[in-house]
């Protein structure tokens, strides 16, 4: 099965051909990068392709109220493979998880609760996946907590039967995370070895191929 | 008179009678209380065994749990070869002992001094050309070390990134598992 990181974020055309040549190294086989800007995102894409892997778009919308996701959400989605929200409020969280435009809900450790059972059901109901980043773990103040945050997300999401979706966040190269480090870690927190697996494979694919919004 | 007489006599004989019946009545309760104390004795010693049985009981149970943690301990543990390859900043592959150094320390913050000891981590294999290497360590520490490998991301004073390749039981295999 293919090897999935769905959030790369290069901030240049450099950082991302650095990061495509190590992910082929690694083994991954499908990305997708993070960028505001459409145009850029897709012009990220090309280093990517070039090394042999399926690249995507995606644009991650913050908000603290509904209303304002939804109007980011009908603006710039058109021009996105996958759209992400990151919420800063329950609401946002649950009308994401919801919405069928929505491919995955990022939950940064700091807001571990709001991962429920049901938000896990609304989840379910959506067809979309929780998300979690690695990136905290590198670059956060106290990574202790961030560890934590990680640990309750993602033993929340196995023990309620949601979609984890487990990404490195990288702005680099230096920033990877290679996918068996990603399961290792999951494993290490509890979760079963079989869902962490599918955490870098079946779910971030499934997620692609059922909430892909372009071509 | 010869009522008299008569009366005298069944009130003697009355006396014997009931003195004979209360010496009875004595001898009897003295009896029962001997048997009594007897089975009390008798009780205690039973008592006293069975603590002693219970005791032997317990003493085996735990000698059996100790020895099958002594088994336990005595198995051998399964050893796991993690290969890897060291993607670095710069011109200079970094050196066995700052590569080493590195894992050890993140195992250390990830899991702690005993995973480090229980694991039994160690550098088995470097080469500094290929700047690839193996790590041992045991079946059960084997995702505490992977995940810990993912956090390494300076070695020395350089950027690095530690990508490991495959987890196998023997070191041949793991060797074969290199990037040429």
């Amino acid at each position: 099965m293919k090897i999935c990181d769905l959030h790369v974020a290069p901030r240049s055309l450099e950082d991302a051909h650095g990061i495509a040549s190590l992910l082929a190294g690694m083994g991954v086989r499908c990305v997708a990068i993070d960028n505001p800007n459409p145009r850029e995102a897709r012009a990220y894409t090309k280093p990517f392709i070039e090394a042999g892997l399926e690249a995507y778009t995606r644009v991650t919308i913050e908000a603290d109220t509904w209303g304002k996701a939804l109007k980011a959400l009908r603006r710039i989605s058109p021009y996105y493979d996958l759209v992400v929200v990151k919420p800063k409020s329950a609401e946002v969280a649950r009308h994401a998880a919801k919405d069928p435009r929505v491919a995955l809900v990022q939950l940064p450790p700091g807001m571990a609760r709001y991962m429920d059972k049901s938000q896990a059901r609304l989840l379910r109901e959506g067809g979309a996946g929780v998300e979690v980043s690695l990136l905290p773990l590198l670059h956060s103040d106290d990574p202790r907590r961030s560890l934590r945050g990680i640990m309750i997300i993602a033993r929340r999401a196995a023990a309620y039967e949601a979609m984890l979706v487990i990404t490195s966040g990288a702005r680099g190269k230096w920033e990877l995370w290679s996918p068996a480090a990603m399961k290792a870690l999951l494993v290490s927190f509890g979760v079963p070895e079989n869902i962490a697996s599918l955490s870098v494979t079946g779910y971030p694919l499934s997620i692609l191929y059922s909430k892909r919004l372009r071509g | 008179m010869g009522t008299e007489y008569l009366l005298s006599a069944l009130v003697l004989l009355v006396g014997i009678a009931a003195s004979l019946y209360s010496y009875l009545v004595t001898k009897r309760t003295r009896i029962i209380e001997e048997r009594i104390s007897s089975l009390e004795k008798a009780l205690e010693k039973v008592v006293r065994q069975n603590k002693l049985v219970a005791r032997a009981a317990l003493a085996a149970l735990r000698s059996s749990e100790a020895e099958d943690f002594l088994a336990k301990l005595r198995a051998k543990r399964r050893r796991r070869y993690i290969a890897f390859y060291i993607v670095y900043e710069g011109e200079e592959p970094p050196s066995p002992q700052e590569v080493e150094k590195a894992i050890l320390r993140a195992v250390e913050r990830l899991g702690g001094q005993l995973s480090v000891a229980l694991g039994r981590v160690q550098l088995v294999y470097y080469d500094p050309e290929r700047a690839a290497g193996i790590i041992r360590c045991t079946h059960d520490t084997k995702y505490v070390v992977l995940a810990a490998m993912g956090l390494v991301r300076r070695i020395g004073r350089r950027r690095a990134v530690i990508v490991p390749v495959r987890t196998s039981g023997t070191i041949k295999r793991a060797k074969r598992a290199l990037p040429s």
